[in-house]
């Protein structure tokens, strides 16, 4: 497979401000358009080793991150996210881009791809198992999935949970981890060797930045994993890592409050995320150390495995 | 009277059950809405949902007998209310 690092810095660059630059994210192919020097910046960095897509194949979603209208092109430059011509948000300072970029492609899958129930949750898997982690922004979510990924989980998702509607998979998305705040030195603590993009300061959540994906998650990003185990963290100063039983129903209906398209599906959705929590295992968990979330963890996958 | 109350789903459609230790989950097709449901009121909304338009058709459709009547009698005014609450079904007094 061609990586979009076999173009080098200037090569990706020239696409991204010409024609548009074609990445392969899981099941999805993305042509970004872009000739902010963040954006470039960002994915030379961060999306290295992901799949290179022809500007012949068919594109899941055409992403163009243009500079802003009028004075703003000048003036606190803006980054606009524009989608088949329209602007589904509103502009951003041109620093705040390559985040922009990001919850743009979240924007387009969770809005358009209604072949998946797609629930609000990260995704890591283990032995073929994966454990959904659906917890309110907030709550620990991301911090516990890059933590486990840089301790032997493989990462599916960060942020958006595809569960297929024809048999109940999930499918991996592999995007950059996004971070924000004292998470980002939590993980720079715990995985010393991990890379991260620019830390942008001064969003809507505070300082985020990006978890580079390492090449051994992305060799597998065609591999889809079964159902496992529902989760659903919390971080809590000072608390011992603790799972706690969860009914399934009250599991089922919390999923359905966190997804973007449960409603949309119909009936589908309904069976799709019964389907879902019936091969699951549902757990609250609270933690405060990653180290002894690890521990639990790797008992959850130990105890399949009696 | 409990025998002057009309009980029936409250919309044209199907319900889908999924069942887990004795909790329901039950969605409504009509209103594509989804609802948790304890053992009693699931029970009683599919005694609705099999036919029973009044309180004894119900009680019937329960499996209720002896002494066990006269708690499904009292317990059914809360739990119909929870139902129709929830639009799942309509209650007529004539």
């Amino acid at each position: 497979m061609t990586v979009v690092s076999s173009l080098g810095a200037f090569e990706i660059g020239q696409r991204l401000a010409g024609a548009g630059l074609g990445i392969r994210t899981g099941p999805f192919n993305f042509r970004i358009r872009s000739d902010i020097p963040a954006i470039q910046k960002g994915i030379h960095l961060l999306y290295a080793d992901y799949g290179l897509a022809a500007n012949t194949e068919f594109f899941d979603f055409e992403v163009l991150m243009d500079r802003g209208a009028g004075l703003h092109r000048w003036i606190r430059p803006q980054v606009r996210f524009v989608f088949d011509g329209g602007f589904p948000f509103e502009p951003l300072p041109q620093s705040h881009a390559f985040p922009l970029l990001e919850w743009a492609m979240n924007w387009c899958i969770s809005t358009q791809a209604h072949q998946y129930l797609i629930l609000h949750a990260a995704v890591i898997e283990r032995d073929g198992l994966a454990a959904v982690l659906a917890a309110p922004p907030g709550s620990g979510k991301s911090t516990l999935c890059a933590g486990l990924i840089c301790r032997g989980w493989r990462l599916l998702s960060d942020e958006l949970a595809l569960i297929s509607t024809t048999d109940g998979t999930i499918a991996p998305l592999c995007r950059p981890v996004s971070l924000k705040n004292e998470s980002l030195d939590v993980i720079r603590a715990h995985a010393p060797d991990a890379v991260f993009g620019d830390v942008v300061h001064g969003t809507s959540k505070g300082s985020v930045g990006h978890l580079r994906v390492e090449r051994r998650h992305l060799d597998q990003i065609d591999s889809m994993a079964e159902p496992g185990w529902v989760i659903f963290p919390k971080y809590v100063a000072g608390a011992c890592a603790r799972l706690t039983a969860r009914s399934r129903a009250d599991s089922m209906l919390e999923l359905g409050r966190n997804a973007f398209n449960y409603g949309a599906l119909g009936l589908l959705g309904f069976q799709t995320l019964g389907g879902l929590v019936d091969r699951s295992d549902c757990h609250d968990f609270e933690y405060s150390s990653l180290g002894e979330a690890e521990r639990v963890f790797d008992s959850l996958v130990a105890s399949r495995r009696l | 009277m409990h025998t002057s109350v009309q009980l029936r789903l409250s919309q044209t459609g199907s319900l889908h059950w999924l069942e887990w230790d004795n909790e329901y989950v039950v969605f409504n097709e009509a209103s594509g809405l989804t609802h948790h449901l304890d053992i009693p009121t699931a029970r009683a909304l599919m005694c609705v949902e099999e036919g029973a338009t009044d309180m004894d058709l119900l009680v019937e459709k329960w499996g209720a007998s002896g002494s066990e009547v006269d708690v499904v009698h009292a317990a059914l005014p809360f739990i119909l209310e929870q139902l129709a609450g929830a639009n799942l079904i309509d209650v007529s007094r004539e």
